[in-house]
C-alpha cells in the first residue's frame, strides 16, 4: 500500500492519525487501523511501549506528542512538529475532544476554522449573533522563521463563547496556521479574561476529499465537566460539518478569482497564497 | 531578525516608581560588545501562544562597562506587550537579545553637547552623559521629569551633578517645558549639537522650538522609537497614473481610487472585491512608489514595490506608471 499523494509539502509534514488512546490494547498482530493519504496505516505499541506504524510492509516514522500520534509519510520530515507550549503550561486543563469525520478537503476544514465571518450564521447563539455580524479589521502576518501564519488583533462579540460562559463577551482571538493540515486558535478565557485558551485543530486527511478533524483544548477552566467541554466543541463542529460537506468543489481552489473573498477573509487569502507559494496541492485545485 | 544571544537577568530593581532597571549578563560569561553611547539593543519577546515581538531598548552603559547590559524600562499602561512582559522578568531568568545598533550617535565634530531628556528618554542620554564625562567633554544635561521621585539612575548621575552639569526640571506643564527649551535652544554656540529623547510631544516641542530658533538641522539629533503619527487629513494626496501600454494618463483625486479614475478615463480593469483582498486587479508597477492599502500582498511584495492592488492602494509619489 502506498500513499496516494505526490505533494512533497504534505508527505514531509507530520500528519496526525488520531489520539494516542486509540492504540490502547493494540498489538502488532491486532493493530489500530486507519487511512492516511489514501493508504491503510497500522499503528500499535511494541512490547517496550514504543509506537510503531506501517503501511503494507513499509515501516513509518511515527512520534507521540500532545497526546496525539504523528506520522511523517515520507520519513524525511521538513521540520520538527509545530510547537504547542500551552500543552504543558501549568494551570491549563488539557481535554481531548477526539475527532469528527468530514467529507471535505483538509484545507477547507482548516480555512473554515480560521473564519470569523460565519460565526453569527452557522454558530448562532454560540459564537455570534445576528445582527452583530461585522468582522473588525485584523492583522495577518507570515512568521517566516517558523513557516506559520498568524492572524492577530481579531475580536468578535460572542453570546456564549464556551461551556463556562454565562454572559456575552467581546472575545479576543488569535489564529495560527501551523501546517496545511493544522491550526491553533487562541481566545479569551472566559473565567480568566487576561489569559487565552488554546484550541488545536489537527486534520487527518484520509484522502483528498475526506478527513477526520480532531480537536484538543488547553483551557483555563476549573468549572466545566469534561463532558460539557467536549460536548460544546462537538456542537460547534457538528454545525460546521454539513456546511463544509456542501461546499463545491470539495477541494479548495488556490487561484484568485474562483472564490471571491472580502476584507474579513484576509486570513483565508493569506492561507491560500501561502499554500500556493509553497506548492501545496493535496486537497487543492492549484 | 538577527542572530540572538541568551542573557540572564543579574539584577532588577525599581529605579523610579514605574521604571524597572535591569542588568543583563551574557549567559556565556563573555563580555558584551563595546557599546557606543546612544545605542539600543533588540529584545526578543517570546510569549506562549503569541507571535514573537521585537522591541528596541536603549542601553545606559558607561564606557568600559562590558560585563552586562544596563537598561531602564518604563511600564507603559498602553503597552502592546513589550514593557509589561519585561516587567515580569525576575532575577535569574533568561532572555534573548539580538543586534546592538546605534541610530543616535554623538557627533564626532561637536565641541559642545546639549543633552535633553524627557522621562524615560534618559536611557540613551545617560549613556551619552557618562561617555562625555569620561572624555572630559563640554556638555550639559537637562532632564525633564514629573517629580523628583521620577529621576531614574540617580547613582549614575552623581558625577554630572557634582560637576554642575545636571539640571533636573520637575513638574513643568507644556508651557513651562517650552519656556525652558526656548531659553536653552536660544542660538546655538559654535560647534554645539543638541540630542533629544523622550515622549513624542516632548520631542515635537524640542523640534518646534529649535526650528523657531534657527537651530541648524545637522546639529539636532532625535531618538524616536515610534513612528510619528500621521495626521488624518494628511494621509491622501491626489496623484497621476499613467498606463504604459496605452499611454493614457489620469488624475486620481482624494477620495477616488485608481480603478475609478481609470474607468472615468475609459479604461476598465477587472475587479472583484474592491477591498484590496481578492487579488483580481493585481497589477505590475513600472515606475513610482505604491502606497499599499491592501490586505493581499506579502511583506516582501509590499517592500519590493513592484505590484499594486489599484482598487484600494495609492501612490506615494506624484506619478505612478502601471503595466496596463
Amino acid at each position: 500500500m502506498t500513499f496516494q499523494c505526490s505533494d512533497k509539502t504534505i508527505l514531509d509534514d507530520w500528519l496526525t492519525v488520531g489520539p494516542l488512546t486509540r492504540t490502547e490494547g493494540k498489538t502488532e498482530a491486532l493493530p489500530y487501523r486507519t487511512q492516511l493519504l489514501g493508504a491503510e496505516v497500522e499503528v500499535w505499541k511494541d512490547v517496550g511501549g514504543k509506537l510503531a506504524a506501517r503501511t503494507g510492509q513499509r515501516s513509518l516514522l511515527i512520534q507521540e506528542c500532545y497526546g496525539y500520534m504523528w506520522i511523517c509519510p515520507s520519513g524525511a520530515p521538513r521540520k520538527d512538529l509545530f510547537a504547542l507550549p500551552e500543552y504543558s503550561q501549568p494551570g491549563r486543563r488539557i481535554v481531548d475532544c477526539e475527532g469528527i469525520g468530514v467529507a471535505v478537503s483538509g484545507l477547507r476544514m482548516v480555512e473554515n476554522f480560521l473564519d470569523m465571518g460565519h460565526f453569527p450564521y452557522v454558530h448562532a447563539h454560540y459564537l455570534g449573533e445576528v445582527p452583530q455580524t461585522e468582522v473588525a479589521t485584523y492583522d495577518v502576518s507570515v512568521d517566516e522563521t517558523a513557516d506559520e501564519i498568524w492572524a492577530t488583533n481579531c475580536r468578535f462579540f460572542q453570546p456564549k463563547t464556551s461551556k463556562s460562559a454565562t454572559t456575552g463577551l467581546d472575545v479576543q482571538y488569535r489564529y495560527r496556521v501551523v501546517q496545511p493540515m493544522g491550526a491553533v486558535l487562541y481566545k479569551t478565557a472566559f473565567p480568566r479574561p487576561g489569559e487565552m485558551d488554546a484550541i488545536g485543530l489537527f486534520v487527518q486527511p484520509h484522502d483528498e476529499e475526506s478527513i477526520t478533524a480532531y480537536c484538543l483544548l488547553a483551557y483555563y477552566d476549573d468549572v466545566s465537566t469534561e463532558t460539557d467541554l467536549v460536548g460544546f466543541q462537538h456542537t460547534i463542529f457538528g454545525q460546521d460539518k454539513p456546511i463544509l460537506e456542501n461546499q463545491v468543489p470539495k477541494k479548495m481552489p488556490l487561484r484568485p478569482g474562483i472564490e471571491v473573498p472580502t476584507r474579513c477573509d484576509a486570513m483565508s487569502v493569506a492561507f491560500r497564497r501561502w499554500l500556493a507559494s509553497r506548492g501545496t496541492t493535496y486537497g487543492a485545485i492549484a | 531578525m538577527s542572530a540572538t544571544r541568551p542573557f540572564v537577568v543579574r539584577r532588577k530593581w525599581m529605579t523610579t516608581p514605574d521604571v524597572a532597571a535591569f542588568e543583563l549578563a551574557p549567559a556565556d560569561d563573555l563580555a558584551v560588545p563595546e557599546i557606543e553611547p546612544g545605542a539600543h539593543v533588540e529584545f526578543m519577546i517570546e510569549r506562549a501562544g503569541q507571535p514573537p515581538l521585537v522591541r528596541h531598548y536603549s542601553l545606559c552603559n558607561a564606557p568600559g562597562e562590558r560585563d552586562a547590559f544596563v537598561f531602564g524600562i518604563k511600564l507603559e499602561p498602553q503597552s502592546r506587550g513589550g514593557s509589561s512582559w519585561i516587567h515580569t522578568l525576575e532575577t535569574g531568568q533568561t532572555v534573548k537579545l539580538g543586534a546592538v545598533r546605534n541610530l543616535f550617535p554623538l557627533s564626532q565634530s561637536a565641541r559642545r553637547h546639549l543633552l535633553l531628556a524627557g522621562g524615560i528618554g534618559i536611557t540613551p542620554v545617560l549613556a551619552m552623559a557618562q561617555a562625555l564625562e569620561a572624555n572630559s567633554a563640554e556638555y550639559q544635561l537637562h532632564y525633564f521629569v514629573r517629580g523628583e521621585e521620577h529621576v531614574a539612575f540617580r547613582e549614575r548621575l552623581e558625577r554630572a551633578q557634582a560637576q554642575g552639569r545636571l539640571h533636573v526640571h520637575t513638574g513643568l506643564d507644556a508651557a513651562g517645558v517650552r519656556a525652558v527649551l526656548a531659553d536653552l535652544l536660544d542660538g546655538p554656540a559654535a560647534g554645539e549639537h543638541a540630542y533629544c529623547c523622550g515622549p513624542g510631544f516632548f520631542m515635537d516641542t524640542v523640534d518646534e522650538v529649535a526650528q523657531a530658533k534657527h537651530w541648524p538641522e545637522e546639529g539636532l539629533h532625535f531618538e524616536r522609537f515610534q513612528a510619528a503619527p500621521v495626521a488624518a487629513d494628511a494621509i491622501d494626496d491626489a496623484f497621476e497614473v499613467e498606463l504604459s501600454r496605452s499611454g493614457t494618463r489620469c488624475r486620481v483625486e482624494v477620495g477616488q481610487t485608481i480603478i475609478q479614475a481609470m474607468a472615468a478615463a475609459g479604461c476598465e480593469v477587472i475587479t472583484s472585491c474592491e477591498q484590496g483582498v481578492c487579488g483580481t486587479c493585481l497589477t505590475n508597477v513600472i515606475s513610482g512608489t505604491p502606497d499599499h492599502r491592501d490586505a493581499y500582498l506579502s511583506k516582501a511584495e509590499r517592500e519590493a514595490g513592484k505590484l499594486i492592488l489599484p482598487c484600494v492602494s495609492r501612490s506615494k509619489a506624484p506619478l505612478l506608471i502601471l503595466d496596463l
